[in-house]
């Protein structure tokens, strides 16, 4: 696990509101069934904009885009956040 | 003429919290200046109109969002001081996405109770449901 995976789930275990520990889902789970909510969302969103000093752009507002673990990291790779980790 | 209903619930205390937490970058993300400004007539009061507002632009995205796409926040604006009288007014994304639904007028009302607000939007289509333009 990256140092941008850590961080990432640090965010969704603090502004996700999740009935459950980050740390028992996997990458891949699905947050919004699992309870993430909409407002819930935007904090996680807020909370990745402040950790990683990034702004998402309006094009990445979209619901999948925080939908797992995962899809938050490749929106962040589409901003060039944790490129290098993985080179 | 089909007539679209979309409902959403907000706790009140989570928009507090995120006010509280993100200060004025939560709210200039999500709310347009004129709703910030209808808003803060009563500090008290903000984060239950606030509320309010969230729960009626998510039940407009109910409406409008198709395919995964969801429009920003701000493109759609709650206008009006009071629950009693406010109006749903789109722009960039969230009015193509409703003309790409066909999706004509709304109807909004907003209520509150206790800790939570709720919101209910009615929107009309351009055509009949068997087709035909309205």
């Amino acid at each position: 696990m990256t140092a941008t995976d850590d961080t990432i789930r640090a965010v969704i275990d603090e502004h996700g509101r999740l009935p459950v520990a980050i740390s028992t889902l996997n990458d891949d789970d699905d947050l919004y069934e699992i309870g993430l909510s909409s407002h819930a969302s935007v904090n996680v969103m807020l909370g990745l904009e402040e950790a990683f000093e990034i702004e998402f752009p309006d094009a990445l507002l979209r619901k999948g885009t925080f939908r797992s673990v995962t899809a938050i990291r490749e929106a962040l790779g589409s901003l060039g956040v944790g490129v290098a980790e993985l080179e | 003429m089909t007539l679209l209903v979309g409902v959403d619930i907000q706790a009140v205390d989570e928009v507090e919290l995120s006010i509280a937490r993100f200060g004025d970058k939560y709210c200039r993300r999500l709310f347009t200046e004129h709703e910030l400004e209808v808003s803060s007539s009563s500090a008290a009061n903000i984060a239950r109109s606030l509320a309010g507002k969230f729960a009626a632009k998510e039940a407009v995205m109910k409406l409008i969002s198709h395919d995964g796409t969801v429009s920003p926040w701000r493109s759609i604006e709650i206008r009006g001081g009071t629950d009693r009288t406010s109006e749903v007014g789109l722009s960039g994304v969230a009015a193509a996405l409703a003309r790409q639904r066909g999706l004509e007028k709304f109807t909004l009302s907003i209520s509150h109770c206790g800790k939570f607000a709720t919101a209910a939007v009615v929107a009309t289509t351009a055509t009949f449901t068997d087709g035909t333009a309205s």
